[in-house]
């Protein structure tokens, strides 16, 4: 239960933190999401219930802190979550390039989803700018996953008491 | 349980899909209105930004000042190597700015006196000891020779004494080898002036009977045939008839100040002027 409590508040740190880091540190020219890494993570390492109920808070947390639209980070979030919790079932994430690649992947598809979804719900067109400015969100993010793999991990051992290994999926 | 626990998990995921969709398609909808969940995500986030922003701004702080004091001390050696730089060019510019003056002066002498001359500069001197004497720049390569005498601005400098190929030795009016036929400019009284060293000079051979102040003027004679008429050698600063004797004691303070002479002038002379 306290995972429901505890990790969509560091959620909401976590997203609250990546939008100050772009915002003050990168002057908003780039913005790296770390959510996306979670939320990665947590199809890696959670059963289907919790961690389809946790990628939808996040989705939902993150649509309220920077979209005006709620619902297509929720969505993207829970589908991303989905491909991870199927990628698991194939592949180890044990290794940094894995986690990289897969990241990068993820990254580039939540940047596709975006730029087609958006001329429908906002009602016009992205700039060129926005769009060039995916591919090198996608690789800083892809970079720094590995990274961010062992840190959630050691969230989670905190949290549980014990390595949060994959559990009793489907 | 409403469904079978077996297809719980697949529902589950479904249903958040479908909600989130729900939601989606409501947002784009109504995009003014904001839900109960939205407001509660967005009040709980504005302390935390505000802690977060707040920690950034003293961490961007701290090390914009670090980058500054960093960029300060780079900028305060950029500055002291530029002062020294300019306080070089400075003291050069001065230097040049008097050199200029003291050859003025010369330039001013050399066409008061009708003769050749040589401007040199002062590149040793030697007072300290028993015989005084300065070095010049210039020898017989330049002209010089012997016995030429030297000036400067202020009045005679002395003789040379010994000529090299590129230097000269001058012995100065103060030192105690030196003797130079002199007259009291006023009232054209004529004396010996020989020096005493750090007190300057003495004029002698001058009568009791004459009268010689305090102030006046002395010259060269020109009747030794080294030194032209009428250059200056300097001011009477005493007159002593009291000592025992036939002549005045008459101490005479040179214009010329040997210590802080850098340029002088020779006058070259030929054979025929100086006898």
């Amino acid at each position: 239960m306290i995972n429901y409590i505890l990790l969509p508040f560091f959620s909401l740190l976590l997203i609250v933190f990546q939008m100050m880091v772009s915002d003050i540190m990168l002057f908003g020219k780039i913005g790296i999401d770390l959510s996306l890494i979670l939320v990665i993570y947590i199809g890696f390492r959670l059963d289907i219930i919790r961690g389809g109920i946790l990628s939808f808070i996040i989705g939902f947390i993150h649509d309220c802190i920077t979209c005006s639209i709620s619902g297509l980070y929720t969505l993207l979030y829970v589908i991303i979550f989905l491909i991870s919790m199927l990628a698991s079932y194939r592949i180890s994430p044990g290794k940094s390039a894995f986690i990289m690649i897969f990241t990068l992947i993820c990254a580039l598809f939540e940047g596709i989803i975006i730029i087609l979804f958006y001329p429908l719900l906002y009602g016009g067109g992205i700039s060129s700018h926005a769009l060039m400015s995916y591919i090198p969100q996608a690789f800083i993010v892809s970079g720094l996953s590995p990274v961010f793999f062992r840190v959630f991990n050691r969230i989670g051992v905190v949290l549980n008491g014990r390595d949060a290994r994959p559990v009793e999926r489907i | 349980m409403l469904f079978p626990k077996k297809y719980q998990s697949v529902i589950i995921v479904c249903l958040l899909v479908i909600i989130s969709l729900i939601l989606l398609s409501y947002s784009v909808k109504y995009p003014s209105k904001v839900g109960f969940f939205r407001k509660l995500v967005l009040e709980t986030a504005a302390p935390l930004a505000n802690i977060i922003t707040v920690s950034f701004e003293g961490l961007n702080e701290v090390w914009k000042r670090y980058i500054f004091l960093v960029g300060l001390e780079e900028e305060n050696r950029r500055l002291k190597k530029g002062n020294a730089l300019l306080t070089q060019e400075t003291i050069q510019y001065r230097e040049g700015y008097l050199e200029g003056i003291r050859l003025q002066k010369l330039l001013a002498l050399k066409e008061r006196i009708n003769y050749p001359t040589i401007v040199a500069r002062v590149i040793g001197r030697d007072q300290t000891s028993i015989i005084k004497t300065i070095l010049i720049n210039k020898g017989t390569s330049h002209g010089l020779r012997v016995d030429l005498p030297v000036v400067a601005d202020q009045g005679v400098v002395g003789r040379i004494v010994e000529a090299s190929s590129h230097v000269s030795k001058i012995l100065i009016l103060i030192d105690e080898n030196s003797n130079i036929d002199a007259l009291v400019q006023e009232n054209r009284i004529q004396g010996i002036l020989q020096g005493a060293g750090s007190l300057g000079c003495s004029l002698k051979y001058v009568s009791k009977t004459e009268t010689v102040n305090v102030g006046n003027i002395v010259i060269s004679s020109g009747l030794s045939g080294l030194f032209p008429k009428g250059l200056l050698l300097g001011v009477v600063k005493s007159v002593d008839k009291t000592d025992g004797g036939l002549f005045q004691k008459i101490d005479v303070a040179p214009f010329v100040d040997f210590a802080r002479l850098e340029e002088v002038m020779v006058i070259v002379l030929n054979q025929d002027d100086e006898r």
